[in-house]
């Protein structure tokens, strides 16, 4: 491949990159507030998209109100399955709740199957065209979706650190109890935590959907790579989250310029392994001690 | 009575006889096509299911490789049938083998990983299989897959019509259930719910967690490549797409609609889906729908599965005789299970009399050297020195005990000696053996056996397995033998029960073995975790705080069980709060304070040592008393109404009792001490008045207002804040913003600026390290972030739990005179200290806790120079 080519496909990398961030940033700070780990995050990246997609083609709202509409109605949902599945079974064992984050976007999986059907569906480039730099051809929703990343990850910093509720969820993570005794609403922080990654999750949706066309397997695919994404860069933080998964973006591009196309949906998962062979202590050290209840 | 046992097993085999001749015989009756084709997919997934349960039900690993273990098995039969000409019952095993050997590659290092790391490692793996698959072309045929592949063969006979198909498989299944419950009910599985319960306890009696966890992993591969391996014979095509994530998904549905408890309940859950999807296979879309529906729902309402779930239900009943064996032993079953393990003419050494100490004596090295030797051990834990260089020794024989205040570092000393905790100096010589090199199944292997502060029972296993637990470095059986019930193996279990009943029967627990650990009232499973730790037939027990939560009879119960487990042979180190116990029956006694040993003697000296009384009672600081303010509390008779008033309170940790009934009432203005010893229900009455914890009687009543069952949160905001044992700061916030949480309790917030300048003026130091994280923080300043982020929510009655703990004598009085300044100025206090002396200066009354009960109360200069007080710390001398 030519330099220029190269350069393209490292932009692209970055852009697939941004996004496995974003989604990465939707586990954290469910995690950050609550210790639970959401498989179902997924599901809300495909459904962000395929809700704009609906208001958008079939409600004839103009673009930005599809949007809007689209991430109140996953931030929505997110609550409905905090308060009604998370909430009680978080009380039984750790196994238990995960295997309901996985019940519950089975569960979203199948009704997106029924609603939309398993067609890929595509929304339209916030603004469409791109950058001809010297060859190498540059698509302005690719620069959308890192600026508007690093807007994210800045006000998810600002809201922790400078923001009273911020302030509260952080005590929450920390001890629970001890924020109890402070005041602090800890269950209101756990449900404020998962509609905030609602939003990130249905918003990086709609941000995917104008380059990968989202269907209802989408979400397994997407959410996985984005929870590898926040493990690589440390769990549990926001920032290691992007850095975690713009690396992933980035390594993806060089498996593509030099395997088979094919092989892209495995690289994350081969990173992975390699990451827990080589540091297992790095990944090991933040996972909980001995979870026995 | 014996014969009900046996009566109910054999019910439990005729059963499954039954099951299994339906299984064969309604094909003959009602040939449909249809329905043996779907009971041939059934089967299939019940072999998935049997796996599942293995790796996640019975060993607690989160797995979801399944599907890739299935594919391996499918792919590489199919490959050696179509490419290579291999007879198809070789390649129906090789395609077993294949699964087993990558789960055992990749099982060491994946299984290494716990909970949602090792679920996402394991979707990784399916998802490399199939992109794989997909990919490698040449060999797998990428999206088209491999067809046509030639049906089984067996003995020339080929496998082609739906009739042999289905028997082949639900064959396969029945031995693939019958060798793996049985090897589940005998050692195999009880290593494995161990471990899958605590890794801790598990490794501590023994058990190598490690290779149990891969045993099973790659056990459970290898039913998926046979399961593989059949589909791809049966359908004689494999795709990528029939080994997708929900291959992964739904034999865990199958096993949570059975019950993780038994295979039979995951093979009957598996036949039930399977029908439920057919059902709706002309309505495709929807079938996705209907398991991830059921899968939530089963997690909302049965967490245990169909069959455990209705337990009580006729249903239940019927599938609990399924059950049969050992796991299902009912009380009435023991005394069968004696009879057979008495049977075996006393191959088991006998725990009481003289067998057991030429036992111990066969192993010891040299007979004038202590049995333990514990030198210069130090354990750091960040920068706080939990154990400083300690150095003792325990006689073979000798009941040795070790106390201490609270965070002295006993417990951490005993994590040192069973090594789950790596000392930063020092070393631990056990029969003259350095254990520095050893894991701590290794060290238990030597013959060290230890109990938990916080019960480490396998609550879901029955006593009488527990204990068993306990034999298992004894045992030498594994998956092979139990499985196959080869008489090496059955000489084994019935050594081993007699083993454990003898154990059981030397702590009076024999009558209790069939129940589940779980259903018996604490003092009993305090009782079986002693139990469990004998059988393993120890030279050194390890008892950590037996006695905690244990009401007087089970406590004397207890003393006399110690005392026959020291006849018996067995050298003791116990750890424990109850004085008048330790003092009692130990031969020696060592005393821990801030992690240095500060005496070391037979028990009458160590009680009358001057350095132990200080420990435990400290030493006055301060020589002005409080003169005894009874104005307050004889405003009393004018009914004026107390600001928070404690009636018949009474709270329960699980099956402990806590406190039992307190009453009594804090005036405004007033500072009132709660004293008492460790574990006498100090901490629990402050935390379930700050409603932390919810009693199990009586009320909270504050300013007339009954606030027992109000939300914690709601609770501070009505101006009861509280400053909690240990801190409990929010490490990774800076001090500012630990205060800045502290109001969150309060309505309006506009002033906080005033609040803060407050708290930094009472605590100079923390204004300067205010943008300082609070973990960094040394004690005493983390101790002032408490008192000050309880300021800020503006306390009408502060409630603080031991601010003297772990802080060095002149930061505990800056602190008391901050707190009388703040009581000065009209905060009224409610405080929980163990520092007595310091306390009842400051006090105006006092109340003093007795394993729960308020002991003594008064004013609190009477107090002063009560002996009652003393009795209540140090036992009566």
């Amino acid at each position: 491949m030519s330099p220029s080519q190269w350069i393209q496909l490292l932009f692209s990398g970055l852009t697939s990159g941004a996004i496995y961030g974003l989604i990465g940033l939707g586990y954290v700070t469910i995690y950050r507030t609550s210790r639970v780990v959401n498989f179902a995050q997924g599901s809300f990246v495909m459904l962000g998209a395929l809700i704009a997609f609906s208001l958008l083609n079939e409600a004839h709202l103009p673009y930005w109100a599809a949007g809007l509409g689209s991430v109140l109605a996953v931030m929505l949902i997110s609550m409905v399955m905090y308060r009604v599945v998370i909430a009680p079974i978080i009380k039984v064992s750790l196994i238990a709740m995960i295997l309901g984050t996985i019940g519950v976007s089975l569960v979203l999986e199948n009704l997106a199957l029924i609603r939309w059907g398993g067609y890929g569906q595509s929304l339209p480039a916030f603004t469409s065209g791109s950058f001809d730099i010297a060859g190498v051809i540059l698509p302005k929703q690719s620069l959308w979706i890192i600026s508007l990343t690093a807007l994210i990850l800045v006000g998810l910093y600002l809201l922790a650190n400078r923001t009273f509720l911020g302030k509260q969820m952080t005590a929450t993570a920390s001890n629970p109890i001890a924020a109890e005794t402070c005041g602090v609403y800890t269950n209101r922080m756990v449900l404020v935590a998962f509609a905030i990654s609602a939003a990130i999750a249905a918003f990086s949706g709609i941000a995917i959907s104008s380059i990968n066309p989202v269907s209802y397997l989408s979400g397994g695919v997407f959410g996985l790579t984005g929870f590898v994404a926040a493990i690589l860069g440390g769990w549990g933080s926001s920032t290691g989250a992007v850095v975690g998964g713009l690396t992933l973006g980035l390594v993806e591009a060089v498996a593509i310029g030099l395997l088979p196309a094919g092989y892209k949906g495995a690289v994350a998962f081969i990173l992975l392994l390699l990451i827990l062979y080589l540091r297992p202590s790095g990944i090991l050290g933040r996972s909980a001690a001995e979870g026995e209840s | 009575m014996s014969d009900a046992g046996t009566l109910l097993r054999r019910r439990g085999t005729l059963l499954k006889a039954a099951f299994a001749i339906i299984l064969i015989g309604w094909p003959l009756v009602y040939p449909s096509q249809y329905g043996m084709n779907v009971m041939a997919t059934a089967g299939l997934y019940a072999l998935l299911t049997i796996s599942v349960s293995l790796v996640i039900g019975q060993a607690g690993q989160l797995s979801f490789g399944h599907s890739a273990f299935y594919g391996i098995g499918a792919y590489a039969a199919a490959l050696l049938v179509v490419r290579y000409d291999v007879p198809s019952v070789l390649a129906l095993l090789a395609g077993a083998m294949a699964s087993a050997l990558v789960a055992l590659i990749v099982g060491r290092p994946v299984l290494r990983l716990r909970y949602f790391y090792l679920a996402l490692a394991t979707i990784g793996l399916g998802q490399i299989f199939t992109v794989l698959v997909i990919q490698l072309r040449e060999v797998t045929g990428g999206w088209n897959g491999l067809a046509p592949i030639p049906s089984l063969r067996l003995f020339g006979l080929p496998i082609n019509t739906y009739e042999r198909k289905y028997y082949v498989v639900w064959v396969v299944v029945l031995l693939v259930v019958l060798f793996s419950q049985r090897a589940l009910n005998h050692r195999t599985g009880r290593s494995l719910r161990a471990l899958a319960t605590s890794e801790i306890a598990a490794s501590t009696l023994g058990v190598r967690t490690a290779n149990w966890k891969l045993l099973a992993f790659v056990v459970s591969a290898g039913f998926c490549g046979i399961a593989g391996g059949l589909f791809a014979f049966n359908t004689g095509a494999v795709t990528p797409g029939s080994f997708s994530f929900s291959v992964a998904v739904l034999p865990v549905i199958m096993m949570l609609l059975g019950g993780a408890e038994t295979l039979w309940g995951g093979v009957l859950g598996a036949i039930v889906l399977t029908w439920i999807l057919n059902a709706f296979s002309g309505a495709a879309q929807y079938s996705g729908l209907i398991y991830a529906v059921a899968m939530v729902l089963l997690l909302l309402f049965l967490p245990n599965g169909v069959v455990q779930g209705v337990n009580s239900a006729r249903v239940g009943r019927l599938l609990a005789f399924l059950r049969g064996g050992a796991p299902a032993l009912s009380g009435a079953a023991v005394p069968a299970l004696e009879s057979l393990a008495l049977g075996v003419e006393r191959e088991a050494p006998r725990l009481d009399g003289e067998q057991i100490t030429d036992h111990t004596k066969s192993e010891r090295h040299r007979p004038d050297e202590p049995l333990l030797i514990v030198d210069d051990v130090s354990v750091d834990f960040g920068g706080l020195r939990a154990v400083n260089r300690v150095s003792l020794s325990v006689l073979e024989g000798q009941i040795v005990a070790l106390i201490g205040p609270n965070g002295a570092g006993k417990t951490t000393l005993f994590n040192v000696i069973s090594h789950l905790q790596r000392p930063a100096t020092g070393s631990v010589t056990f029969g003259g053996t350095p254990t520095a090199a050893l894991a701590s199944a290794s060290v238990a292997r030597l013959g060290v056996a230890r109990t938990f502060q916080n019960l480490r029972i396998f609550a879901n296993m029955t006593v009488l397995e527990n204990v068993q637990v306990g034999c298992h470095r004894h045992e030498h059986s594994t998956l092979l033998g139990d499985g196959l019930g080869l008489p090496r193996q059955r000489r084994e279990e019935r050594r081993s029960i007699a083993r454990a009943l003898e154990a059981l029967r030397l702590v009076g627990l024999e009558g209790h073995a069939g129940k589940p650990a779980g259903s018996l009232p604490y003092g009993q499973q305090r009782l079986v975790e002693i139990a469990r730790a004998l059988a393993s037939e120890p030279r050194l027990l390890l008892l950590d705080e037996p006695a905690a939560g244990l009401n007087a009879s089970e406590r004397a119960y207890l003393v006399d069980r110690i005392a026959r487990i020291r006849d018996a042979g067995v050298t003791v180190l116990l750890v424990e709060h109850d004085i008048d116990l330790v003092m009692g029956i130990s031969d020696r006694v060592n005393v821990l304070d801030y992690g240095v040993l500060i005496a070391s003697g037979r028990p009458a000296e160590v009680r009358d040592d001057p350095a132990v009384i200080e420990a435990y009672l400290g030493v006055s600081q301060c020589t002005e008393s409080k003169e005894a303010t009874c104005a307050a509390r004889s405003a009393d008779g004018d009914g004026e109404i107390p600001l928070l008033s404690v009636d018949n309170l009474s709270t329960s940790y699980g099956p402990i009792r806590a406190l039992r009934g307190v009453c009594f009432e804090v005036f405004e203005g007033e500072t009132v001490v709660v004293l008492g010893a460790n574990g006498a229900g100090k901490t629990t009455l402050l935390r379930t008045i700050s409603g932390v914890l919810r009693p199990v009687e009586g009320r909270v009543v504050y300013r007339g207002d009954d606030i027992t069952r109000v939300a914690t949160a709601k609770i501070a905001a009505r101006g009861v804040c509280q400053v909690p044992e240990g801190r409990q700061l929010f490490p990774t916030l800076s001090v500012e913003d630990n205060l800045v949480v502290g109001t969150a309790s309060r309505r309006r917030r506009g002033d906080i600026g005033e609040d803060l300048a407050f708290v930094y003026e009472l605590f100079p130091v923390l204004a300067e390290r205010r943008k300082q994280t609070a973990g960094s923080l040394s004690g005493g300043q983390q101790q002032m972030l408490a008192i000050g982020r309880a300021l800020m929510g503006r306390p009408e009655l502060l409630l603080l739990d031991e601010p003297s703990m772990g802080l060095a004598p002149l930061l505990v009085e800056h602190i008391f005179e901050t707190l009388r300044s703040l009581n000065k100025r009209g905060l009224t206090i409610l405080m929980v200290e163990q520092n007595a002396e310091l306390a009842l200066a400051m006090a105006d009354h006092a109340i003093v806790l007795q394993t729960g009960f308020a002991a003594v109360s008064g004013p609190a200069a009477e107090l002063r120079n009560d002996q009652r007080v003393r009795e209540c710390y140090l036992g009566q001398s």
